[in-house]
C-alpha cells in the first residue's frame, strides 16, 4: 500500500522535483488506489487513466532534463465533472450531457495544468450541482469513507471531489460551492476546502448553476494543500467578466502559523445554538485553541441570516430555472425526479421578488462587512450535523426534527449570498468517527487570512491527518470529542 | 399560502412554456409553500434604501 498517497501536495512536488519518486510512480499509486477502491467508493465518474499516466511520463521527463518545474509538477488531482476538461467527457453529472466533450478546458482547470498538476479523472456529484446531500441518480453515490458499513451522504454537490480526497485516491480536488457546495463535503468528509471570495476564481468553463453564487474553489486534506491549489487557480479571467483584476496574493506564504492579536467573532446565534451538541462543543473547543494561540474571541451575530433561506431560494432557484429552461423543456425526462423538481421551483419565483431577494442581498453583505470592519475572521460550524445515513430525510437535533437537506445548507449559504471567502475545516468526530468542520469567513479578497488562521490550527491539532477506515490501512486515530 | 394549488401554477408555468401536470405540480406544493413564505418574510425588512446586489456596470 503506497504511502505516497497520503504525502501532502508540497511534499509530493518535493519529492518529485528532488527526482526521490517519479510522477510516473505517484500517479499510479493513486491509481492502483482508484482501482481497488472506486467500485464501492464511486467518487469518479470518469477516470482518465491513459491521459493521466502520459501527462506524468511528460512531466517526468522535463524533471529529468531540468526543466523549469511549476509548483504543482506531477501532482495529480481530481475535477468535478462541472468542469469543462478539453477532449475529456464532462457531464454535470446527467445524464443530459453524458457524451458532451469539450473542446476547450475550464480556466481554472488550464491554469492547474500549467502549473504542473496532473487530471486523474472527473469526479461524481450532484446532477448539474443542485444539492447538499452529495447523491446522483445516474452515475450512483459516493460513499462517504468515514463509514465503512453504512452508506453516508458525502454532502454535496462536490461529493466525489470529498470522497475522492478523503480517501486517497487524488491529493487535492477542485470543487464548486453555490451553496455550500464545497464546505459541505469538506465537513462531512473531513478536509479542509474554500469557498473564496465572488470573483476571486473564474467560473469560464464551468456548467452554472446560478450564475451569482457559483463559486469555484479547491478541496484538500490541509489548509497548505489548499493554499498551493488556490494559488494557480486564482486571478482574473476575461472569460469570466465577474472575476477580479485584483492581484493575488502568495498564499502559500501567507501561512505564517502567527495568529497572535487575531479578532475572532463566532456566530453564535442561529449558527452555534443551533448546532448539536458534540458539534458545538467542537467548535467551541477549536476556538479555545485560537485563543492559546493569541487569538481575542468575541460572540457576535448575524442579525439577518434567518432571512437567507428566502433570499437564496428567489436568486437560485430563479437563475437554475434560466440556465435550464431549454433542457427542462426538451429533455425533462432525462432529468432525475429530484432535481427536476427543485428546477420547477423557479417558475414560480417572481421578477420583482427576485429583486427583492436582490436587495436583502446586499443587506446581509453590508452587515457581513461591518462585522468584519472590526473583526479578522468569523467562525461558525460548518454543517449542524455530521453525515447522515443515505435515505434519511430528517434528523434529529438536540430534540428537534429537522429536514436534512436545509440543515446542510444553513450555514453555507449565508456567504454564497454575501461573497466572503469562507473555508471549512475539520475540528473534530464523533464517538462514531465521523468528521465535524467548522467555517473560518474573512473580509472579501482576504483568503490569506482565512487560510493562515486554518493553518494556525491544523499545526496544534491533528483532526486532518486522520484516515478513513475504509482502505484498510487507517492510521491510529485520536481520541474523539 | 392561499390561492397556490396545482391549476394556478399551471397557469403560471404555461406563461412560460412551460406544460406539466396537475399531479406534478401538487408534488411541488409543499416545498413551494415553505420557499415562498421564507420570501414573503423579506418583506419584513428596510429595504427602501438598498439597491439590488446585482447592477448592469459599464466597468
Amino acid at each position: 500500500m503506497s504511502e505516497l498517497v497520503w504525502k501532502p501536495l508540497a511534499e509530493l512536488r518535493r519529492l518529485i522535483a528532488a527526482k526521490e519518486a517519479s510522477p510516473v510512480e505517484v500517479v499510479q499509486a493513486f491509481l492502483d488506489r482508484i482501482e481497488r477502491l472506486d467500485k464501492k467508493l464511486k467518487a469518479f465518474i470518469t477516470v482518465c487513466r491513459d491521459e493521466a499516466l502520459a501527462a506524468a511520463k511528460s512531466a517526468e521527463a522535463a524533471v529529468m532534463s531540468g526543466q523549469l518545474l511549476g509548483p504543482l509538477h506531477g501532482v495529480p488531482i481530481g475535477v468535478k465533472d462541472l468542469f469543462a476538461t478539453k477532449g475529456t467527457r464532462t457531464t454535470g453529472g446527467s445524464k443530459i450531457l453524458a457524451d458532451w466533450i469539450p473542446e476547450e478546458d475550464a480556466t481554472v482547470v488550464a491554469r492547474l495544468k500549467e502549473a504542473g498538476a496532473i487530471v486523474l479523472g472527473k469526479l461524481n456529484m450532484v446532477e448539474f450541482a443542485y444539492g447538499p446531500e452529495g447523491l446522483n441518480p445516474h452515475f450512483g453515490n459516493a460513499w462517504n469513507p468515514w463509514d465503512a458499513h453504512t452508506q453516508r451522504m458525502p454532502g454535496g454537490s462536490s461529493s466525489g471531489s470529498g470522497v475522492a480526497v478523503a480517501a486517497g485516491l487524488c491529493a487535492g480536488a477542485l470543487g464548486s460551492d453555490t451553496g455550500g457546495s464545497i464546505r459541505i463535503p469538506a465537513a462531512l468528509c473531513g478536509l479542509t476546502g474554500i469557498k473564496p471570495t465572488y470573483g476571486r476564481t473564474s467560473r469560464a468553463g464551468v456548467l452554472a448553476l446560478a450564475w451569482s453564487m457559483d463559486h469555484v474553489g479547491p478541496m484538500a486534506r490541509t489548509a497548505a494543500d489548499t493554499a498551493l491549489l488556490l494559488g494557480p487557480m486564482a486571478g482574473y479571467d476575461p472569460r469570466d467578466p465577474t472575476s477580479s483584476v485584483l492581484p493575488v496574493p502568495d498564499y502559500r506564504a501567507a501561512l505564517t502559523g502567527e495568529i497572535k492579536g487575531l479578532r475572532v467573532g463566532l456566530l453564535r446565534a442561529f449558527f452555534l445554538e443551533s448546532t448539536g451538541l458534540v458539534l458545538r462543543q467542537a467548535v467551541e473547543q477549536a476556538v479555545k485553541r485560537l485563543e492559546e494561540q493569541g487569538a481575542r474571541v468575541e460572540e457576535v451575530a448575524l442579525e439577518s441570516a434567518p432571512q437567507v433561506t428566502g433570499a437564496s431560494f428567489a436568486i437560485v432557484a430563479a437563475e437554475a430555472l434560466a440556465y435550464h429552461e431549454e433542457w427542462m423543456k426538451a429533455r425533462p425526462d432525462d432529468y432525475g425526479p429530484d432535481i427536476r423538481d427543485r428546477l420547477r421551483l423557479g417558475a414560480f419565483v417572481s421578477a420583482t421578488q427576485y429583486v427583492k431577494a436582490q436587495r436583502v442581498r446586499q443587506l446581509i453583505r453590508n452587515e457581513v462587512d461591518a462585522l468584519l470592519a472590526h473583526l479578522d475572521v468569523l467562525i461558525a460550524p460548518a454543517t449542524p450535523i455530521v453525515a447522515p445515513p443515505v435515505g434519511q430525510t430528517e434528523v434529529l437535533v438536540e430534540g428537534d426534527r429537522r429536514d436534512v437537506r436545509s440543515s446542510l445548507i444553513r450555514f453555507t449559504r449565508p456567504f454564497n449570498l454575501s461573497g466572503h471567502p469562507a473555508c471549512a475545516v475539520p475540528c473534530g468526530f464523533t464517538v462514531a468517527g465521523l468528521p465535524i468542520g467548522m467555517q473560518i469567513v474573512g473580509r472579501p479578497f482576504d483568503e490569506a487570512t482565512v487560510l493562515r488562521v486554518a493553518d494556525a490550527y491544523q499545526r496544534v491539532t491533528d483532526w486532518h491527518t486522520r484516515r478513513p477506515p475504509l482502505g484498510q490501512e487507517a492510521a491510529p486515530s485520536p481520541p474523539a470529542l | 399560502m392561499e390561492g397556490v394549488n396545482a391549476k394556478t401554477l399551471r397557469r403560471m408555468a404555461a406563461l412560460l412554456g412551460f406544460d406539466w401536470s396537475d399531479d406534478e405540480l401538487e408534488a411541488l406544493l409543499p416545498v413551494l409553500e415553505k420557499s415562498l413564505e421564507a420570501v414573503e418574510r423579506l418583506n419584513e425588512l428596510a429595504l427602501r434604501d438598498v439597491e439590488p446586489a446585482v447592477q448592469y456596470r459599464m466597468l
